[in-house]
């Protein structure tokens, strides 16, 4: 199977299985517009994905090879976050700064399928929440003065029993 | 030696330090520092550990973050602090789905996304109350008339109920009497009533054509018409048998009439001529529905070439007819297109025991819908029925919504809810029940009295403005009032209105 060599920002080079690095909307049009399929000593350098990201990015390409491709979203479905395998599950549990990396390099890489299970990783941290324990997950400082939060609670009341 | 390479060479050092060491080394170097620098520490410190993925994050990805929020975290999450907040109600579709789920109005392009929460809120008040069965107040409007007559045929326009009414312990007394009363619901009072010239006939269908024009079926196939504003009454005969359904349209100066004699009238609504009698029909005609496009336009010039169709219901069959000019009327005879109620060919007999009326057609989706009665089995004994939903040019099937139930009359049906009469058990049990067709599933309703049909096709029930039916909104209760009138076996007509 031909490989390609994906060089992280920091500077490392990955050789990569292109089938896996295809799973990158962002290689796979490089790699089709670019004609650079045949030359397998090109290098690919990702300027916006350090080493360790990128590590992780591509095992979970390599693990996801056979996937199918993720489907369209619908705008008007309800979505799930209770659809995340275990091996996923267990791929990120990782702290949350790795987490925001995953998140920005699979959407610079243009991966939907690490996009849409990283997105409903940090849905799932929020979810069943007060804005209080919101704030206290992700250390946020709540910015607004006493009214502002007044108005706010009031445009924004929940009315079904939880 | 430089800072930076002293750095790089104390950094590698400490990476090949075990964990307790570098922990070690960490405090060490803590100690070391002022209270000013601490101080600086402890504020960095907390920014670095914890990331506010929602404000850090590209607006889209925060936005499709929050777009897997179930609503109360969404509702938490709108609450956090500024850049949450912002996030949250400036992008309509983290809202979308919610409403689509909850089944109220899409958002106009004008709505903000403040004031399409407070839809959406209210979508979600109602199904509440709904499912509670909180969300009607019934009421009654008594006996007006102040005799033993009964209501037995009722009808509602823009705020207007017509009921007629029949003595029929009168029948071989002197002192028959039937009338026909408007109520304006609003006032809560009688604004018309009519004695009728030939008390011994009973009413068998009341028509309200816009609140002032009033027409009136009876059982011996005489039609009634009084123009109220003018003071003008017209008479229609013949028809051999009772009249079932009544339609008119004032700028078309036309009334159309389905009786069980087996065929549809079209009158002269003015002059009581017959125009046509269609005879394609091979049971009692029940419904009659007619339907004219606005005919004036803008410079209020009558435009004759759009097409007006009429629909015509029995126990087995769905006619379809349009047309276009007045000339072509007296023409009309076949319909363009028949669909059947009867499913299950070779049933004939047992399946007509099962026919639930009510007939409805919406002409921005140019969808016909009504129910087809499932064949009830020996196993089966509480019935099946499916709502469809069929295309008025083709009569290609659009939606079939299957509901575990016995239906009686299907009273109204919009975009995405259905109001249905089931069959009346007890007090308890909610007959009148209201359908989501996305979800195919019963959502609520209200328990109203039984009512026995005195017509194949429930005339004694008259639906209020259905508008609520095609999505909820916050305006429901305000204009909405009338969700249905029923005539009680007891003489008196009850009502529920939204609370």
């Amino acid at each position: 199977m031909p490989t390609i060599k994906l060089q992280s920002s920091d500077g490392e080079v990955f050789p990569v299985d292109v089938e896996i690095a295809k799973q990158s909307v962002t290689i796979k049009t490089m790699l089709d517009d670019l004609g650079m399929e045949d030359e397998e000593e090109e290098i690919v350098p990702l300027p916006n994905v350090n080493a360790a990201i990128l590590k992780k990015v591509i095992q979970w390409a390599t693990y996801h090879k056979d996937d199918p491709p993720a489907p369209e979203d619908d705008e008007n479905k309800e979505k799930r976050t209770d659809d995340i395998t275990s091996w996923d599950a267990d791929f990120l549990k990782v702290d949350q700064g790795t987490l925001f990396e995953l998140i920005l390099a699979s959407n610079y890489l243009d991966i939907k399928g690490l996009l849409d299970v990283t997105c409903k990783t940090v849905a799932n941290m929020i979810k069943g929440k007060t804005p209080e324990e919101i704030r206290k997950t992700f250390n946020i400082k709540n910015d607004f003065t006493p009214s502002e939060e007044e108005q706010v609670r009031k445009e924004n009341e929940w009315c079904e029993e939880k | 030696m430089d800072p930076a390479e002293w750095l790089v060479a104390t950094g590698t050092t400490f990476l090949d330090l075990s964990s307790e060491d570098r922990f070690r080394t960490l405090v060490y170097l803590l100690d070391q520092c002022s209270p000013q620098e601490r101080w600086r520490w402890q504020r960095e410190l907390t920014e670095r550990l914890h990331r506010d993925l929602i404000s850090w994050l590209p607006v889209e990805i925060a936005v499709k973050i929050l777009t897997y929020l179930d609503l109360p975290s969404l509702f938490s999450a709108a609450q956090v602090n500024r850049t949450w907040q912002s996030r949250a109600d400036s992008h309509l579709e983290v809202w979308r789905q919610h409403g689509e789920s909850t089944g109220v109005q899409t958002p106009a392009a004008s709505e903000s996304v403040q004031e399409w929460k407070d839809t959406l809120r209210a979508g979600i008040r109602i199904r509440r109350e709904l499912k509670l069965g909180r969300a009607f107040e019934a009421g009654s409007l008594g006996n007006p008339s102040q005799s033993a007559a009964q209501f037995i045929a009722l009808d509602y326009d823009e705020g207007f109920l017509a009921a007629a009414s029949f003595d029929s312990s009168a029948e071989h007394s002197r002192d028959w009497s039937s009338l026909v009363l408007i109520s304006s619901l609003k006032r809560q009072e009688v604004i018309h009533r009519f004695m009728l010239a030939e008390p011994q006939l009973r009413p068998t269908v009341v028509k309200l054509i816009m609140p002032m024009y009033l027409c009136v079926g009876f059982v011996d196939g005489t039609i009634h018409y009084w123009d109220i504003p003018d003071a003008n009454s017209v008479r229609f005969i013949g028809h051999t048998g009772a009249v079932f359904s009544l339609a008119g349209n004032l700028e078309l100066n036309l009334l159309v009439s389905g009786s069980c004699d087996l065929t549809v009238r079209l009158w002269n609504l003015a002059t009581g001529t017959s125009i046509r009698t269609i005879q394609t029909h091979d049971n009692w005609v029940v419904t009659v529905i007619l339907w004219v496009p606005p005919l004036f336009s803008g410079d209020s010039k009558r435009n004759d070439t759009l097409k007006k169709r009429l629909f015509t219901m029995t126990k087995t069959q769905i006619h379809c007819f349009e047309w276009t000019s007045e000339k072509d009327l007296p023409a009309l005879q076949k319909p363009y297109l028949v669909i059947p109620l009867k499913q299950n060919e070779g049933y004939e007999e047992l399946r007509g025991e099962f026919f639930t009326p009510g007939l409805h057609y919406d002409p921005k989706a140019s969808v016909i819908s009504f129910v087809r009665q499932m064949l009830i089995c020996e196993t089966q004994t509480i019935g099946d029925a499916d709502i469809i939903s069929v295309c008025a040019e083709t009569g290609v099937t659009k939606r079939s919504i299957h509901i575990n139930q016995k239906i009686r009359k299907l009273l109204a049906v919009g975009n995405r809810f259905a109001l249905i009469l089931l069959p009346y058990v007890d007090s308890k049990y909610k007959n009148l029940g209201i359908i989501d067709l996305q979800s195919r599933k019963l959502i609520g309703g209200a328990t109203v009295p039984h009512s026995r049909a005195s017509t194949p096709d429930f005339s004694q029930i008259a639906v209020g403005h259905p508008g609520w039916l095609d999505g909820l909104s916050t305006e429901i209760s305000t204009n909405q009032d009338l969700v249905i009138a029923l005539r009680v076996n007891n003489g008196t007509i009850h009502t529920l209105k939204w609370h």
